[in-house]
């Protein structure tokens, strides 16, 4: 029971990633900077309709089997999207990528200038004021940031809050 | 709730209790930039077993029972994963409370850049990284280690393989 119960998450969640893969993988050519709503759209649309499928096919178990299933479903998915967004925002894992194929290494302030492709640091962070923005968490204006707006505003204090429960203040 | 309801969900929240506190008290008590995610998972670890053993205490050790806590608990476990990600190395976040702070709530976009490209974040991490054996710092110099290379190549692979581009 448990075994066939794992193969049914398992499959689920291959499908789902084999889902937004190859939607990713056959839009690849034609991706425009607004691209992301549609794959959010997708994954929004595909991760319901996944533990609803887990659900409807584990009739035959114990209840809390069944939510158990639909809990791993779901960490499963959150794993995917985590890893995604490491892949595609990692800070760190961008460093080392820039190092890759320089032998003799490279100085800290070569590295900071030349972050990401040549974008720079301050290319980096123009890019992550734009998603706030986009992400409507900021008021971007022209060459003005701020204020927060209401959502924005709770991100902000809760983060923060947290930063200093785990006295982490000088990170990010 | 019913008696096997209460099984689960008491050891669940009794392993996650005990991951938050711990987790809290160890930081707070030592406080570091590094984020320290190896202990926080053998925490994790930690808080999952204590659930398995009050589960154990409760129903007995049964198969379907232990299996839906093991599972709920993968998903709490990696919310809080999740959540702390964001917490301890996140950019935006960072952004997000320089301008909380700030006086009349708006600040010029190169002010904020220009503060945080001073400050020393970005040595931060170029240290953990070193800590962890990713790098090697010569003077003023930083070159990956082979175990570096290795990562740098998987991280290329699986981004490939998940059609996506490693931007930063």
């Amino acid at each position: 029971m448990i075994l066939s119960t794992f193969s049914v998450v398992a499959v689920s969640l291959a499908g789902l990633v084999l889902l937004h893969v190859g939607y990713l993988a056959c839009t690849r050519p034609i991706r425009t900077s607004a691209s992301w709503r549609a794959s959010a759209a997708l994954l929004a649309v595909s991760i319901p309709a996944g533990s609803w499928l887990v659900w409807a096919s584990l009739e035959w178990i114990p209840a809390s089997l069944r939510v158990g299933a639909v809990c791993l479903f779901l960490a499963g998915c959150l794993v995917y999207l985590e890893l995604r967004s490491v892949l595609s925002r990692g800070y760190s894992l961008r460093i080392m990528l820039d190092l890759t194929g320089r032998d003799m290494g490279e100085t800290l302030e070569r590295l900071r200038f030349d972050y990401g492709n040549g974008v720079g640091v301050r290319g980096l962070l123009v890019r992550r004021l734009k998603t706030l923005a986009r992400l409507r968490l900021v008021h971007l204006d022209g060459h003005q940031i701020g204020p927060l707006t209401p959502l924005g505003r709770v991100v902000a204090v809760t983060g923060s809050a947290l930063r200093q429960a785990l006295r982490m203040e000088g990170v990010g | 709730m019913e008696p096997r309801s209460l099984s689960i969900a008491l050891p669940v929240l009794t392993g996650m209790a005990a991951l938050v506190i711990l987790h809290v008290a160890i930081w707070r008590m030592s406080p570091s930039p590094d984020p320290r995610v190896g202990l926080l998972g053998r925490l994790a670890l930690g808080g999952v077993g204590l659930s398995v053993l009050a589960n154990g205490f409760l129903a007995g050790f049964n198969g379907p029972d232990l299996c839906a806590v093991l599972w709920i608990d993968a998903l709490a476990v990696t919310c809080y994963f999740f959540v702390y990600a964001g917490v301890a190395r996140s950019v935006s976040m960072t952004l997000l409370s320089r301008l909380l702070r700030c006086q009349g709530g708006s600040l010029d976009v190169e002010t904020l850049v220009n503060e945080y490209a001073a400050s020393a974040r970005f040595e931060d991490r170029v240290e953990v990284m070193r800590r962890i054996g990713l790098v090697r710092v010569a003077g003023k110099t930083v070159a990956l280690t082979p175990k570096g290379v290795a990562v740098s190549r998987g991280v290329r692979m699986l981004s490939t393989l998940m059609c996506s581009d490693v931007r930063g």
